[in-house]
């Protein structure tokens, strides 16, 4: 298992999970909709088609970010 | 109809999202002001709060979304704020908003301009929000801004157009549109900011934070349409009156 | 206002026979709601351009005193041309340079640029108005650019009155210190334009008619319009004027502009105008300008006469030129007879500051110095 922070807090996931694994675990665990967010790794944003393919390292730091209300 | 970059609006008013007390009430309000662009803004997830995902019931009011950058401080945290929208909404379309002050939420113009000149070149439809600064406007467009969008007044007070005369000026030398943003306190303030020549105007917190949302979303519905069919009519006016000195044509008379 | 690449666009997409009919069917009230705004407005510019706007002309006249001085206070800023050269590769039937008269054809040297500079400076000049025929082998941008930064040394404010030159070709006399280009359209009628451009590059309307474009682009100061009024229907083209200042003004933001208003004038070879302005229509057409833009400057040469002149002061003039000579090396040498056109207001600069004081105006000479 690795450690990633997640909107700085720590999670613990599976080693070699890729980013699309570790937000499905999220989606799970914290009943997060991954509908409408948007990733970055390590304050990079990766596409959603490129989930898949981003591996996650131990301290790996990953914020999500969705719409919310605003003016 | 207004047309922005590639878009055609046959609504005036736009709207903002924030400050409404549930997202029904929201929601309904959107529907009652007839908008068909509302703004949003971008927020990292709190994952402990179980939060409206409102993206879906918004795309099926069938408005356009337009995030806004608002939360960033300087242009390279608006940079990424619209990059992230961009990822978001699948949309290249970004109101550029950088206040780093808190109090007043003023907006900085020169990490705005850079930033929008950096948008730009990225592919974003840039429409920055912006103090009425006529000249500031002329290089936003420079730098290739799909709209301008000064302010009346400083976000959420309500003051109405208290930089009436230089939105005026702006009105009159931009080359792109012209949306009046923040401060718009009452219907009249819109029909006015309309009856001045602007393009459209947006609307927020005099709408989210009445004790009748829907009702206030409707009489600025209508006070936007009223106020453009006003300009497009054209108005008589008080007449100059010149002053009674002695006559400077006299000359003429007896010449050819 | 759409996005286009020049003038050139805007001009083809104007239907003149159109506007002049507009122009010609206005009625009194058609000009009392140009008087309610007449600021930026072309229609209402048509207007007060209008035949009907002559009763309003007292009106027009007082507004457009009251407008200047408020913007303007009660200053006139005087300059003076300074003839490079009178060779001419062009035809132009109303001007004494045209390249069939058979006169003596000058280009002045470095030294005799100083002669004339040493006797400006005396009388007291800061602005000059650099003049020329249009040549572009012989008094071309080389030659611009040598003589520019010589004269620029010694004055504040640098114009220049000469051919239509290319973007790259503006941009590096601006770097020379070059303030200030008049280039006059003469007429806004293709057709009467052909008409009396018979030979040379200057038959080329639209190259001229966009070269106030590539100026904005160069980031001149200051860009002048001007239309011979009298060759075609001077309504017309000074409303055709008005166009162009409007999209201009728009356009290239950071220029100022200016106007002059001459009108068809005796010369070598002379001939009548088609459309003859008298002086009402000359005042109405300062007035109608001045109304419709706040800030224009507006210019008057020693092309009309001296009590003329004087009148015309309060009434929206910003320039004023004075004891002009209009033939290169004419202020060292002012014996020659040869001028591009005649001079009727003879006065010296003394004469023409005691006028302007006695207008309760002031004379201004140098009205801004760049240092950096």
């Amino acid at each position: 298992m690795i450690n990633v922070v997640v909107n700085s807090q720590d999670h613990r996931v599976p080693e070699n999970s890729n980013l699309l694994m570790t937000l499905q675990l999220l989606a799970e665990s914290q009943s997060l909709d991954l509908s409408n967010i948007a990733v970055a790794l390590n304050q990079h944003i990766v596409p959603k088609s490129q989930w898949a393919e981003m591996l996650c390292q131990h301290g790996d730091q990953i914020d999500l970010f969705n719409a919310v209300a605003g003016g | 109809m207004l047309t922005i970059a590639n878009h055609q609006f046959s609504s005036r008013l736009f709207s903002g999202t924030g400050k409404f007390s549930n997202s029904d009430t929201m929601l309904d309000a959107l529907r009652a002001s007839g908008t068909e662009l509302v703004t949003l803004a971008v927020k990292r997830v709190d994952l402990k709060l179980r939060t409206d995902n409102l993206m879906k019931p918004l795309s099926d009011l069938g408005v356009k979304l337009l995030p806004n950058t608002s939360g960033a401080r300087n242009g390279k945290e608006a940079i990424f704020a619209a990059q992230l929208a961009q990822e978001m909404f699948a949309t290249n379309w970004v109101k550029l908003e950088i206040h780093p002050d808190p109090k007043y939420l003023m907006p900085d113009p020169i990490e705005t301009l850079i930033a929008a000149e950096a948008l730009v070149k990225l592919g974003f439809v840039v429409l920055p929000y912006v103090h009425a600064d006529p000249v500031l406007c002329h290089r936003l467009e420079e730098v290739g801004c799909a709209a301008v969008m000064p302010l009346a007044s400083p976000i959420g007070s309500n003051q109405g157009l208290l930089t009436k005369e230089f939105l005026r000026i702006i009105i009159e030398q931009a080359r792109v549109p012209v949306v009046i943003d923040a401060g718009i306190g009452c219907p009249s303030d819109a029909s006015a900011a309309m009856e001045m020549g602007a393009d459209a105007v947006l609307v927020n917190t005099a709408i989210a934070s009445s004790p009748q949302p829907v009702a206030m979303a409707k009489c600025f519905q209508q006070a936007v349409i009223t106020g453009r069919a006003a300009y497009q009519a054209g108005f008589g006016q008080v007449s100059c009156q010149a002053n009674h000195t002695s006559p400077l044509t006299g000359f003429l008379n007896g010449l050819s | 206002m759409a996005l286009v690449n020049n003038f050139s666009e805007v001009f083809a997409a104007i239907d003149r026979e159109h506007l002049r009919l507009s122009m010609y069917s206005c009625t009194a009230a058609d000009v009392e709601r140009a008087l309610l705004h007449p600021t930026a407005n072309v229609e209402a510019l048509m207007a007060l351009l209008s035949p009907a706007a002559e009763p309003y002309l007292e009106q027009m006249a007082q507004r457009s005193m009251q407008i200047t001085q408020k913007r303007f206070g009660h200053n006139i800023s005087l300059f003076v041309p300074m003839y490079l050269s009178n060779l001419c590769a062009n035809e132009c039937d109303y001007c004494g340079f045209t390249m069939s008269n058979k006169i003596k054809r000058k280009i002045l040297n470095s030294q005799e640029i100083g002669n004339e500079i040493a006797i400006l400076k005396y009388r007291g000049f800061d602005s000059i108005l650099l003049v020329s025929g249009e040549h572009e082998t012989k008094v071309g941008a080389d030659y611009f650019a040598k003589v520019v930064p010589q004269i620029k040394q010694q004055f504040s404010y640098l114009a220049l009155e000469v051919q239509p030159l290319a973007t790259d070709e503006y941009t590096k006399l601006v770097g020379l210190g070059l303030d200030a280009v008049m280039l006059y359209q003469e007429t806004y009628a293709p057709v009467t334009y052909a008409k009396h451009h018979t030979r040379g590059k200057k038959q080329d309307f639209q190259y001229r008619l966009n070269s106030p474009d590539r100026l904005g682009q160069a980031g001149i100061d200051k860009t002048g319009l001007g239309v011979l009024l009298g060759l075609d229907d001077w309504r017309l083209d000074a409303l055709l004027m008005g166009y162009h200042l409007s999209y201009l003004e728009n356009r290239y933001w950071r220029s100022k502009y200016s106007i002059s208003l001459p009108r068809l004038r005796p010369c070598t070879g002379g001939i009548e105008p088609n459309s003859p302005i008298s002086d009402k229509g000359l005042v109405q057409v300062i007035c109608a300008f001045r109304l419709f833009s706040e800030q224009l400057e507006i210019s008057l040469s020693t092309r009309e006469r001296s009590e003329f002149r004087d009148n015309l002061m309060p009434l929206g003039i910003t320039h004023m030129s004075a004891s002009s000579s209009t033939q290169p090396g004419g202020y060292a040498n002012p014996d020659t007879q040869l001028d591009q056109f005649e001079i009727s207001d003879e006065r010296s600069v003394l004469q023409v500051v005691a006028a302007i004081e006695n207008s309760g105006y002031t004379s201004v000479f140098k009205d801004w110095e760049a240092n950096w």
